[in-house]
């Protein structure tokens, strides 16, 4: 490609960003707002509305924003889904445990603890997983 | 041939799974919605109904749909032109 | 009261996300509708659905839909000339600067990972407008170029843009056509 080109990208780059910067600093005014809402919601979830889908579909929100803001492809998808697997691993473990092998009529004192992490759990992976279907579909370059 | 025994073996398990639904001999002695709203903040220890039912009561629930996200995402990295990596 | 008038704006709306031409927009008209849906369920005391609905209707879906819009392929442009009965490519390469504007905006298509398509037609423009089928005519009597966009495509608001900025020694003129024309006056081509 011959200079003229090159110009014209960085040109319709330039315009690009120009049009986009109002939106990044919206969104990064209201990227602790969110962060905050989505932990309140899944550290919440046995008491209040709410719950770890919700809070982790809030959560996977705020990752892809960091996409738009920042524009940063640098997410490493074999190790978000390695990450998803262990989620599952434990999601399939720590419920057996505790519901099915019935430890918590022994312990009753565990219930909220579990309850709490099992939010976490559920919410981390509709997070990532949110998360990679979006940024797959959405970000990734090329194709 | 090996997909004619597939289907076979698909359509026996659907018969069998809609033969046990229809044969099975279980009733409740309660209402069981009732139950569950009575008896929930007891049992599970949440103040949120419906964390009560897919953390304690409907386990299975929310197991299987972590599964299918597990598994739609797998499908995704693997069906994508580009593979998994940048 | 307030369920029939969130029931009716969620009617409203549909009607015009299924209706709007360009797509930018409907999808807009499709988060809104999302929003008040949530409303909805709020209304109906289901908080929890109400989030869930929230979030992913207005935000990730509308995320993915703006940015499967910007990767809409295939680009078709229209090249008529009313002086020359046949066109050669050698005329668009090798020609001086109107030349260049062809090749301007292939490779403004090729920056936004469009695939451009050149048609080159002896038809006089009026029937290439009727046809409908082209994203963008570049049509040139004379010194006089005139870049039709299709509203619908909504790519031609940068090329507008740039154009303006880079070409204002030719007298380039861009105007609109096709879709719901109530977003401005459709042009209209001189006969001649």
């Amino acid at each position: 490609m011959n200079t003229d080109s090159n110009e014209t990208t960085e040109l319709a780059t330039l315009e690009q960003t120009a049009s986009e910067e109002l939106i990044s600093v919206m969104t990064g005014l209201l990227y602790p707002f969110i962060a905050v809402f989505g932990i309140y919601i899944i550290y919440n979830g046995h008491d209040t509305p709410g719950g770890g889908f919700q809070g982790g579909a809030i959560m996977a929100a705020l990752f892809l924003a960091r996409f738009i803001v920042a524009h940063e492809n640098d997410l490493e998808v074999h190790f978000v889904h390695n990450l998803e697997k262990f989620l599952f691993a434990l999601l399939l473990i720590v419920p057996g445990i505790f519901v099915f092998a019935g430890l918590q009529i022994q312990f009753p004192e565990l219930k909220i603890p579990y309850l709490i992490f099992m939010n976490f759990l559920i919410g981390m992976k509709v997070a990532l997983g949110l998360t990679i279907v979006v940024y797959r579909f959405g970000f990734f370059e090329g194709r | 041939m090996r997909t004619v025994l597939v289907s076979i073996f698909v359509a026996l398990l659907f018969a069998g799974v809609v033969f046990l639904y229809t044969v099975h001999g279980e009733t409740t002695g309660v209402d069981i919605a009732s139950y569950y709203i009575y008896n929930f903040a007891a049992d599970t220890g949440a103040g949120n109904a419906v964390a009560a039912i897919y953390l304690n009561y409907r386990m299975y629930d929310t197991i299987f749909e972590a599964l299918i996200l597990l598994v739609s995402i797998i499908a995704m990295l693997h069906f994508f032109r580009a593979g998994g990596s940048k | 009261m307030v369920e029939l008038m969130l029931l009716g704006s969620m009617l409203v709306l549909a009607l015009l996300a299924l209706y709007t031409g360009p797509l930018r927009i409907a999808v807009i008209y499709f988060s809104v509708f999302s929003l008040i849906c949530s409303f909805l369920y709020l209304y109906y005391q289901a908080p929890d659905v109400a989030i869930a609905e929230a979030v992913m209707g207005s935000g990730l879906i509308t995320l993915l839909y703006l940015t499967a819009l910007k990767r809409y392929r295939v680009y078709s442009v229209c090249y008529t000339n009313t002086d020359f009965p046949t066109v050669s490519d050698r005329e668009i390469i090798e020609g001086t600067r109107k030349g260049e504007l062809v090749r301007e905006i292939e490779d403004f298509c090729f920056a936004r990972e469009l695939e451009p398509q050149l048609v080159f037609t002896p038809q006089p423009v009026s029937e290439v407008l009727q046809s409908g089928r082209h994203d963008l005519i570049i049509h040139q009597t004379g010194d006089k170029i005139t870049i039709i966009g299709n509203r619908e495509n909504y790519v031609i608001d940068e090329l507008e843009m740039l154009l303006v900025l880079r070409y204002q020694d030719l007298k380039v003129l861009v105007e609109r056509y096709g879709g719901s024309s109530e977003y401005g006056d459709d042009y209209l081509p001189e006969e001649d």
